[in-house]
Parts: C-alpha cells; structure tokens; sequence
C-alpha cells in the first residue's frame, strides 16, 4: 500500500512512523532541518522508554512520487488550502486523503442532505481549494487521540497506544477504508471506523471550542480558566452556542457538556496545544476551532454572540503578534 | 505628593514652581532620582526642573493640607493606611487615579448611599482609614510619562478636573481649584464630578480593556470589526450602568471612538502595565463597572466577560494583586 505523509511534525510523525515499520511503503514529505535530520538519522518513536527506528523514504518533492493510495495530511487547519495544492501530484481518483486537522472540515456540508448542502466554510476554505483539489470523495476524516510532541528534528515522544477514528466524508464503510484500518492495526496503531464523522468533529471541537480561545487570551492553563467563576461562566456560554449551532445542522451533542463548567474543578494542568502555538510563535487555529463556529451559526440562523467576541479577540491578538495565518477575507465577509 | 509617578510628579513640580510648599513622599529609582537632582519637566518648550521636599517617610512631612493619591486605583487600601502621618482633620485627600473611586456610594444620596464598592476597597480601609470627608475626586486628562529617572515629559493638555463626593462647589473645592491651576496645569471644580469620572472610563473600560487581551493599539481595536463591537457593547453597558445610577454622560460614545482614531497608534497604560510587568487597575476600571451593574440592575454581560479575561490575564502575568475580597458572584 502506497502511503504519502505530508507533513512531518509530531502526528505525522507518529503515524508516517509507525505504519512504516508495519512494513507499509511509506513516503514522508518533509522539508529543510527536519528532512536532513530525517535523512540522517531516520524517524526515531520514543513511548516511555521504547525507542523505535522507522526509515520511511523521505522527499521534499511530492511530484516525483507518483499517485499514491493514500495521502495523510498531519498540518494546521490553516495550512490545508496550501498543502492540497502541494499533494496534487500525489492523488489519483482513488486516493484518499487522510484529514486529521482540529474543528470543522471543509467538506462539512458536502453530501450533507438539506438546506445547506455544498455550502462552503470560508472560515477553513476560503478560496475553495480544498473543495476542488481534494474533493469530497476522496476525503477520509480522522480525530487523532494520542498525544505527541516534537523533541528534536527527527525525534518524536509519544502517550501510548496511538489511536485514529476515522470515516469516509462520504459516510460509507469503504474497501479503501477498511484496508487503511487494517494496516493501522497492523501498525500497532488502534484504528475505529466511525459511521459519522460530522459527529465526531463536533465532539472534539466541544473539547477545544471554550478552553483553547481562552487559554490564549489569558496565557493561563486549564486549572485556573475552571477554578474562576468567571472565565467559566464564558467557557459554558462558547460550549452552549456550539451544541446550539451542531444541533441546528443535525447533530445531536449532549448537554451534559455543560455540567462541568457548573463548579470549581480541580484538574490535571493541561496546557491547550493552541497555547503552546502562541508561547511559540506559531500560527493560530483559531479559524477552524471558534471562526467555524460563528461562521455556520450565520449560515443557519443560530445567535453566537459569545463565539463572536471571543473570536474576535483572539483573531485580532493572533493579528498583532503576526500568528494569523491569511485569511482576510474570512474575517471581513463574516463580520 | 504620594507616590509621585508621571502624573503625581508633574502636578507636583508645576506647583512647587508657583510657590506651594510641596513634598513627594515615595520609592524606586524615579524617586530617588528627583530626590537627588529635583524632577525635570518637558512639555514642549517648557522644560524646568523643581526642588520639592522628598522626606525619608510619612512621618517626616507631617500633617498636610492636600494629600494627592497618585498610586495605581488597586491599592488604596494599602495607601489609606500609610498616609496616616500626613492625615490633618482637615485635610483634603485628592484620589488622582483612573476608575471608579472607594468613595463613589458616598454621599451620592439615594437608594444606594453608603454602599461600600467591594471591587476598588474590599477590606473597606480606605473608607474606614480616608474617610469620605477627606476624600476629593480627580480626573486627570493628559499624557504624562517617566522618561527616565527623575524626568517627566507632559503632552500639551494637563486637566486635573477634580470634585467633591457630596458634588456642588464647596469652599474646600473652590480654593483647591484655585490653588492648583497654575502654569501648566488646569484644575476646573467640576459641580457634578461623578459625570467625569464616567465620561473617562467609557474609553478605558472597553478600549484599553481590550487592548489588554489583543497587545493592540487604540487603532487595530476600533478598526476591526469584529473588537469593534466588543467596544460598542461595552460602552452600551457603561452607559447604562452609569445612567442608572444618575450619571450624565459628558462624551459620546462616537466622539470617544473618534478619538481613539486620531489616537491610533496609542497603546493603552493597561496594556503598557502588562508588558512591563506592572501591577494593572483591573478593578477599579472594569469590575467596578460590573459591581455597579448588580447594584442598580442593569446587565453587564459582555463587561463582565471581558473583566474575568482581564483579571486572569493579569493574574496570570503577575500583574493582579490579588483581590479575594471581590469576584462577580459576590456583591456587598
């Protein structure tokens, strides 16, 4: 099976890693320090005090690979519109493109039944790259659970038992997909096939939608955004606007959400990834996680006034240290 | 003069210059500095340097006629206590501090006289310890800073506007007028004080707020539209709050837009406090504005927010001293 990572950082990393040594035929699409290092040295996995050595072959030209049966895309969600213009050369009609970027994808309302149907989300796919590049059909989305960080060019720690749910955008139990999930098991990799993936991104953005804009406009950890009243009443309001919004497109979200922002909890320091972009001058999800948000809200005539002004503070911040990825015109045409 | 900043310093050189028996009483490098060389003042060609007294201690200067606050809003508390020394029966204590003073329920007549404000003096000292018929408002206008050590450049427009709690135009207000405007430094007695000290935070409380939370100017907040309308709903609270609590609004919330436009590139002193890591008035500038809100009735919902972000922001940063004695949920 023919498997092009694009993007080597921690997620790719781990996955590029792990189905290399599954003895799949491997390609990860690196570049500059990371791709000398990679050539040097080859991708080592370290999970507690394993240490693994995977040798995918390694480029920095994806033109010269030919079309491959599958593409995982590990980048940003704001780096998608760029990275599908540089894998075309990898996609044949068959090929599915692996998403594993946080929030709202952009084919969210392709082949979705009713009003809103091909709708597209400015706020993740603006130009509509995506959408003509990638193409619905051969899009497989996937929420990555396993946490992973870069420790040095080539070196990558990761939690145990990584684990990948994914599903065809098309919702269908594919060959291509079942195939893709064997070789994930084979891997070492947990892989689930889930029937709706439009469930699934909503319920991880549950999770990033109030702690991650927060934690970036007041630099602090999730213990303290859950200890103050305040902070927490806005946490709950950004989780209720976004329930609001999923149910208005059809998908159902508990409100049992809700509970644990109704008392002081004391919990395991957790620094939101988005906060540790901002600590390291990287660009902002903030599009993907809370703009998306606002953004389908106005599509189907749900209110968000907090995801509104959250998004708004965030965005201008990420403008002003110079971590928003381009994307004006979103933030113009939706406000 | 306690604790003679920008602000303090420049009031208190200009009046030293036109004769008045002036004492800085304060600490750091700024201090130390005009104690030793005098504190020099810039305000385009007008350049001096003024001998104020600068005593070891409280004291070592004694009883005053006029005590000026010029400390940050959030520790009056701690302030009220080591004033003592200069305290007279007599004496006037003129708070020259940004937002809603301690004493703004006093002597306010009403439904809510009396009330103490949680939020600006929690452990009730500075009521306790000042008293309100010491206490004369301030709201300066203008643009002050430290340059360096001992040096103060002053923009064109120096407006000490100042009132008393009880408002009207008492004699003590009349003659402290009249004693503080000088060269260089207008001090109107202003009949209804509380509209000024609204009119001042109007801007404060939305733009420089959200200044803190973005690192933006005065211009990259009125000029997207997005923080826009945080601006727009914050001032709309302020307004409200203010007006139900018998204020009359002296700017409009456009002209105050406007004049962050012409102001664009400013950087708010809330912000500027954050970045040096100084001790920022969260409180006394926005969660008073909430605190009133629950008083009179009047919904904050968006200030509110934002004055949670504020104060964990500036918490987080170090800049917050601590202020148990105030959170939204509870309001004495």
């Amino acid at each position: 099976m023919k498997i092009c990572v694009f993007g080597a950082g921690a997620l790719g990393g781990v996955f590029g890693g792990h189905l290399a040594l599954g003895g799949e035929d491997v390609t990860v699409i690196a570049r500059g320090a990371n791709l000398a290092a990679l050539r040097q040295n080859g991708l080592k996995l370290i999970a507690g005090d394993k240490e693994r050595l995977a040798k995918p072959r390694l480029t920095d030209d994806p033109r010269a690979e030919g079309v491959q049966d599958f593409v995982i895309v590990a980048t940003k969600a704001y780096s998608l519109p760029q990275a599908a213009e540089a894998i075309a050369p990898l996609l044949g009609p068959d090929t599915g493109v692996v998403l594993i970027q946080n929030g709202i994808q952009w084919w969210y309302f392709h082949g979705l039944a009713g009003p809103y149907q091909g709708a597209r989300l400015n706020s993740v796919d603006a130009d509509g790259k995506c959408e003509s590049l990638i193409g619905v059909a051969r899009t497989i989305a996937a929420e990555i659970y396993c946490p992973a960080e870069v420790t040095a060019p080539g070196v990558i720690r990761h939690g145990p038992g990584p684990k990948i749910v994914m599903g065809e955008a098309s919702g269908a139990r594919t060959a291509r997909i079942q195939a893709l999930a064997a070789a994930f098991e084979k891997s070492g990799v947990t892989a689930e096939i889930a029937a709706d993936m439009r469930l699934e991104l909503w319920k991880k953005l549950l999770n990033l939608v109030a702690g991650a804009p927060l934690a970036v406009l007041t630099g602090a950890t999730n213990r303290p955004l859950n200890r103050e009243e305040g902070t927490r009443a806005i946490m709950s309001r950004l989780t209720a606007e976004a329930i609001e919004v999923a149910a208005k497109v059809g998908v159902k979200l508990p409100l049992t959400a809700l509970d644990r922002f109704k008392q002081p909890a004391d919990m395991a320091p957790h620094k939101v990834s988005t906060l540790q972009d901002l600590e390291r001058n990287k660009p902002l999800e903030i599009d993907a996680i809370v703009g998306v948000v606002a953004e389908i809200g106005r599509l189907v005539g749900v209110k968000t006034p907090t995801v509104d002004m959250v998004y708004a503070l965030c965005r201008q911040l990420a403008v002003e240290r110079g971590l928003y990825p381009a994307n004006p015109g979103f933030a113009l045409r939706y406000f | 003069m306690f604790g003679p900043g920008a602000v303090g310093g420049y009031a208190g050189a200009l009046l030293a210059r036109a004769g008045h028996d002036v004492s800085f009483v304060g600490r750091g490098e700024h201090f130390a500095a005009m104690r030793a060389n005098g504190v020099r003042i810039r305000r385009d060609a007008d350049e001096f340097v003024a001998h104020p007294a600068c005593p070891d201690s409280p004291e070592a200067a004694g009883p005053q006629d006029v005590v000026l606050i010029a400390t940050k809003a959030h520790a009056i508390g701690e302030v009220a206590a080591l004033i003592q020394p200069l305290l007279g029966a007599d004496t006037a204590v003129v708070t020259a501090q940004n937002g809603i003073p301690w004493w703004y329920f006093q002597r306010l007549g009403g439904a809510w006289d009396g009330r103490r404000l949680a939020s600006v003096d929690p452990g009730g000292q500075a009521l306790a310890l000042i008293g309100v018929e010491r206490a004369v408002g301030c709201v300066v206008t203008g643009a002050f800073a430290v340059e360096s050590p001992g040096v103060i450049r002053a923009g064109a427009l120096a407006r000490y506007a100042i009132g008393e709690p009880a408002e009207g135009i008492s004699p003590r207000l009349a003659s402290l007028s009249r004693a503080f405007t000088v060269e260089g430094l207008e001090a109107p007695a202003r009949a209804r004080f509380r509209d000024d000290i609204w009119s001042k935070l109007l801007g404060n409380a939305s733009i420089s707020m959200i200044c803190v939370l973005t690192g933006g100017t005065n211009g990259t907040t009125v000029n997207d539209p997005g923080t826009m309308r945080v601006v727009r709903a914050i001032m709309a609270e302020t307004r409200a709050v203010s007006e139900a609590i018998g204020a009359r609004f002296l700017t409009d919330a456009e002209d105050r837009l406007l004049a962050a436009l012409r102001t664009s590139t400013h950087r708010p002193s809330a912000l500027q406090d954050l970045e040096r890591k100084r001790p920022m008035e969260v409180d006394a500038i926005i969660g008073a504005v909430c605190e009133i809100g629950r008083v009179v009735g009047v919904p904050t919902a968006c200030a509110d927010m934002i004055y949670a972000l504020v104060r964990l922001r500036a918490e987080v940063a170090g800049c917050y001293p601590a202020n148990p004695g105030f959170a939204l949920g509870t309001v004495i």
